[in-house]
């Protein structure tokens, strides 16, 4: 049988899978490129038999590569794109394609047999969830910022009263884009609670007290390897303005990696970006995972092996 | 609440009140993207068809793009990497 492949699962424009896959075709890895949101609009074919006892035959063809679905020693699921029905199809049947795609195409995807994930994308929408966080969060040992979740007003004025300065983050982030064209979106800001309306009662909104922090920590976990950077900024939320940060490599205190790594174990993942707050005590301050973050630019800032991390993950056989 | 407010009288949930433009560079700083058939690694391309470093270890301007909270253009849009829907199977 041929040297198993690595499937990358990734939009065409995705700088942190080019790192990787240049990474793993150096290596001599055989790498399949993807992107199942492609699927409906053309250039990937697929067929799959299960048969005798239910075993496993088949593969998947882009434009540029075939993939043995029995020989694929690991899958980087790097935030692929939704897929995309054709613009002819009225909506019930581009409801249809879609949902066949998702079911069939990506439960294939997702089922690949002796194959490693990072990460498994079922884990990663399970650890996508800011109740499911903060659970594993506790149960491991972080501390973490009084937060509120509701749609009550009463409750959320209460809370700025009690934990304020507070903060309003999305429990969920979606595409906006302003009456001008410009794409808009929602940083994490203090909550003037004269702010606060009934639309609150609208939908969710998540409150959580500011931490008084001196600096924030970005803590990449790859496998076994935890890789920690300080991150200054003039604002609350560090994404706001990258021209203005600096980043500096620091250790990982012993009982936080352990803690990292008791979390990704807990929710069944092999990699997270963790964020903290740092206060002028040094303590850390857990904020929130994320199971499927960018890390590329950290490493060109930092030169922390990050790529050098991933590519060992991804190479090893499961 | 007033008598004449109930959740669903909302034209907008209070959290989208919050809404800012990104700061700084927005758009994507190239003109068109290709795979390479043999590394499998995206190749960047400016207008004149010329090959750029883009998105990688290059300037402050392509990194902004390519972070985690990314803009993008009304015409090219590229999703900020938090806002990208990851589609899956439930259970």
């Amino acid at each position: 049988m041929a040297d198993p492949a690595v499937l990358v699962l990734t939009r065409l424009d995705d700088p942190t899978s080019d790192e990787v896959i240049a990474e793993l075709h150096r290596r001599g890895i055989p790498v399949v490129r993807l992107d199942p949101g492609d699927f409906l609009t053309g250039g990937i074919e697929v067929s799959a038999w299960y048969q005798n006892l239910g075993q496993l035959s088949g593969h998947l063809a882009t434009s540029s590569r075939t993939l043995d679905l029995t020989n694929v020693r690991s899958v980087y699921y790097r935030r692929p794109s939704p897929h995309e029905p054709p613009e002819v199809m009225s909506d019930d049947n581009a409801r249809f394609a879609v949902e066949q795609a998702r079911y069939g195409l990506n439960g294939l995807l997702a089922s690949l047999p002796n194959c490693r994930y990072v990460n498994h994308p079922r884990h990663i929408a399970h650890a996508e969830f800011k109740a499911v966080q903060f659970a594993t969060a506790s149960a491991v040992g972080f501390q973490i910022p009084a937060t509120l979740i509701t749609n009550r007003l009463d409750d959320a004025r209460a809370f700025c009263a009690d934990h304020g300065p507070v903060v309003y983050k999305p429990l969920r982030n979606t595409p906006f884009t302003a009456t001008n064209g410009h794409p808009v979106t929602i940083w994490v800001r203090p909550v003037d609670p004269d702010d606060l309306d009934g639309s609150i009662t609208a939908t969710v909104h998540l409150f959580q007290a500011v931490v008084d922090k001196v600096a924030d920590v970005r803590t990449t976990v790859i496998g076994d390897q935890v890789f920690s950077v300080r991150i200054d900024s003039p604002h609350l939320d560090w994404r706001e303005d990258y021209a203005v940060l600096t980043y500096r490599a620091i250790p990982t205190p012993v009982h936080t990696a352990q803690a990292c790594r008791a979390y990704l174990r807990h929710l069944g993942l092999l990699y997270g970006a963790f964020d903290f707050g740092i206060t002028r005590d040094g303590e850390w301050w857990w904020y929130e995972c994320n199971p499927a973050g960018q890390w590329h630019w950290l490493e060109a800032e930092t030169g922390l092996p990050m790529t050098a991390a991933t590519a060992d993950l991804l190479e090893a056989i499961a | 609440m007033n008598r004449a407010e109930t959740p669903a009288s909302f034209t907008q949930a209070w959290g989208a009140t919050r809404l800012v433009p990104f700061k700084g560079a927005t758009g994507v700083p190239y003109a068109r993207v290709e795979l390479d058939p043999v590394t499998q690694v995206t190749r960047y391309y400016d207008l004149d068809g010329q090959i750029i470093k883009c998105g990688r270890h290059g300037s402050n301007q392509s990194q902004n793009t390519s972070n985690p909270t990314g803009g993008g253009d009304g015409k090219n849009p590229t999703p900020p990497d938090d806002v990208n829907v990851t589609d899956y199977v439930p259970d």
